[in-house]
Formats: structure tokens, sequence, C-alpha cells
């Protein structure tokens, strides 16, 4: 699995990009440590280049959810292939996660 | 005699799911389950027979029951069942306890059986039957009941892969299952699911299942055939869990336990557990090529 972040100028969105294969806590811990710095706001996770993911890579975007949530801020899953959307809903995270198509969807929503 | 060997996919409804609990000498309730596809009376005998390791002999003092006529029974309860157990209580009758409706899919229903408290006559009497049983014909061979049964079976192609448990095997191994998925002829989003399914019951056999970090090896078969595809994944250890369970799944909190197993039983078509105490346990399941939407 690849892993990188950024934070938006101008955006009170940091942007964590992720590909490949999510199957591990351990290769996600770095997304923990994300949200948990104070200056994190909203985050937003670009899954379009995810190709797959299984019950342990769902539990750790829930955790990062209620990290997040604790102080306010939202999660925003981006452009899902449908494989993984399909595991997510399973584990009946469609309730759990705000699923967006793209970036923009996210950026406009956030300063709504 | 009910045949439903050859019942096609859509009939699969016919099999009942059945849990006895064994009351042991010293005290310790022993429990088996297993799957009948053969609702008959006679079918149910082979299901027992399956499940308690032949210790569970010919006998059943019921005329054979259509199958419409055998889930009746169990409805209303009145069902008995006469066994010879051998050791350790002899001659026992099981009477239903409980009767539920499935909770995994395609089956009617779910019968729960307690031993029924025999006087002395009784005892006299089962021993007779069964004596008489044994007597009047050879023993049936247990029918195999490998995981969840199947129907509609072409020509199966087995493959099989044993592995040291090892982190490294796990994401290959199921690249393989994905693959030759694939190759059989699943759509892509199907394959997908049936990965995902395989993947939660691998990391279940590699987590819970090998004690020995490389040297506990997980047996997987991959079956593909014209109904689809059956896959066991087998562990050395052997601990018995209450894979019931999976229903606890919380939907709201999806980082919870249990979502491996509630993910197979909403992707693929079928699953059962079969557990050996200190010996394995193996974990299969079923997808088949006209499924059912999971």
């Amino acid at each position: 699995m690849r892993c990188k972040w950024t934070t938006l100028e101008n955006h009170p969105v940091t942007v964590i990009e992720l590909a490949g294969e999510i199957d591990s806590e351990r290769e996600l811990e770095p997304l923990e440590e994300i949200a948990q710095k104070e200056e994190t706001e909203h985050v937003a996770v670009l899954l379009e280049h995810v190709t797959y993911i299984n019950s342990r890579g769902v539990g750790v975007l829930v955790r990062l959810k209620d990290i997040l949530g604790k102080r306010g801020s939202e999660l925003y899953l981006v452009g899902p292939m449908a494989g993984v959307v399909d595991v997510i809903r399973c584990l009946g995270g469609d309730d759990v996660f705000n699923m967006r198509d793209s970036l923009q969807d996210v950026i406009r929503e956030v300063e709504g | 005699m009910s045949e439903h060997a050859a019942s096609p996919v859509g009939e699969r409804k016919d099999r009942i799911r059945a849990e006895v609990a064994v009351q042991m000498l010293e005290g310790a309730k022993k429990r088996f389950d297993g799957v009948t596809r053969d609702v008959s009376v006679s079918g149910f005998s082979a299901f027992l027979r399956t499940v308690a390791e032949d210790s569970i002999r010919e006998s059943i003092d019921y005329s054979v029951l259509a199958p419409e006529e055998m889930k009746q029974a169990l409805a209303k309860m009145d069902l008995s069942v006469v066994l010879d157990m051998g050791f350790p209580i002899g001659p026992a009758a099981l009477v239903v306890m409980r009767v539920e409706n499935s909770w995994r899919k395609d089956f009617d229903m779910f019968a729960a059986f307690e031993f029924k408290s025999l006087n002395e006559s009784e005892k006299v009497a089962i021993s007779d039957y069964v004596a008489a049983q044994a007597e009047a014909q050879p023993p049936v061979p247990a029918q195999a009941e490998e995981g969840p049964a199947r129907e509609g079976v072409g020509e199966p192609e087995v493959v099989n892969v044993n592995f040291p448990a090892r982190y490294f095997y796990l994401a290959h191994v199921r690249e393989l299952c994905e693959r030759l998925s694939r190759e059989a002829g699943f759509a892509e989003e199907d394959a997908m699911k049936i990965k995902v399914a395989f993947d939660e019951v691998l990391t279940n056999a590699f987590k819970h299942g090998c004690i020995n970090y490389g040297v506990d090896k997980i047996d997987v078969n991959l079956t593909f055939d014209d109904a689809g595809v059956f896959v066991c994944v087998r562990d050395p250890a052997g601990r018995p869990f209450d894979y019931r369970k999976y229903r606890e799944f919380d939907e709201k909190h999806p980082d919870s336990s249990r979502t491996g197993l509630h993910l197979v039983d909403r992707l693929m078509d079928g699953w059962a557990v079969n557990t050996k105490p200190g010996k394995f346990t193996e974990v299969s399941f079923f997808k088949n090529r006209a499924s059912r939407e999971g």
C-alpha cells in the first residue's frame, strides 16, 4: 500500500492519498497520527487508486473517523472503486462514512 | 427414501441445520453441529452419524418422511430421534429442544435437540430396537458433509495450497484465489468478493489457528466447477469458537470484532465451520456462478 498526504492551502482539509491494497492495520498507523495532529481539521482520504480493502482496513478508517469526530471534524472517503464500496457497505460503512465522488465535492461542502 | 443429492441450486433450502448437545457422563456438554441437505429422516440420521464421528449409529424409529413432513414435524417440535451412542451414554433419544428460523443462508430452519431422559423400560426398548436394526441391515456409510453442501456439481478441479503461516504468504495466496476465480469465469466483481471472503477466512486461520509462526501450516482447497467455487481453509489449532456470534456484528461500529464472518456471510452463498478441538478448524464457503446478490 502506498500512502501520501498533504494539507491543501487555504482549505481546512488534509488530503490523504492511498493506493494499492489496504489490508493491514500496521500500514495505516500514519493515518491515525495525522488525524491526531492539532492542525488537522477535516480529512479527505482519496481511495481512487485503492484496489482492495478488507475488514481491517475498514476498521482503521472507522477509528480515523472516531478520532476526528471527537473534535468535530469530518472524515470523507473520496472516489472509492466499486469493489471497495461493496466491502464498506457490507460492513455498514455507508451509514458511517461520508463518501464523495471528488475532492472538489469535499471542499465545497466544508466551505459551504 | 427421499433423494436430494441432485437437487438443483434453487432447491438448496431443503437443507436443515441442526445442533445436538450431548450430555457426557462427566457432566460436560459436548456440542455437535452440521448440515444436512437431505431432510428425510434417513438423511438426518446420516448427518448425525457424520457429526458424531461415527459414534452415532443407525437407528431412528420413524418411517421415512417426505421433506415437507420432516419440516412440519420439526416445526411442531414433535420429532424425536433414537440413537445408539455406543459410549458413553448408550442408546438414547433426542427430542427437539428448539427450532429457529435459519440464520444461515439457504436453510429453512435450525433445529436444536436435547437428550430425553429415559426410564429403564424405554432404554430396553431402544436397545432392542437398535440391535434389531443392526442385524437387519449393514451400517449405512456416513455421508461426507465437508462444509456447506453444493448442488449442480460438474467435473471439479481442485487447487490445493499448503503454506507455512507467515504473513508474507497471505497476500500472495489471496491474489491466487482472485486470479483463479477470474480464470474460472467469475466476473471481476464476484472475483473480488471471493477474494475478500477468502482473505477474512485466511487471516482468521493465521491469527487464531496458527500458534507457531512460520512452522504451522495453513491448508487451502479451492474447488472450481460448473456450479462455482468452493473454498476450504484449514488451520492446525482446532480452537473451538462460537461462530454464531458473527450475528453480533454491529454495523454502527464496523471496527468491532465479528467482521470477518459477517463479510463472508454477506458476500458468499453459504459457509460452515468444522472444528475438531486440538486437531483442526476448517472454515469453508461457496460462491455460485449464478449467485444471489451478496
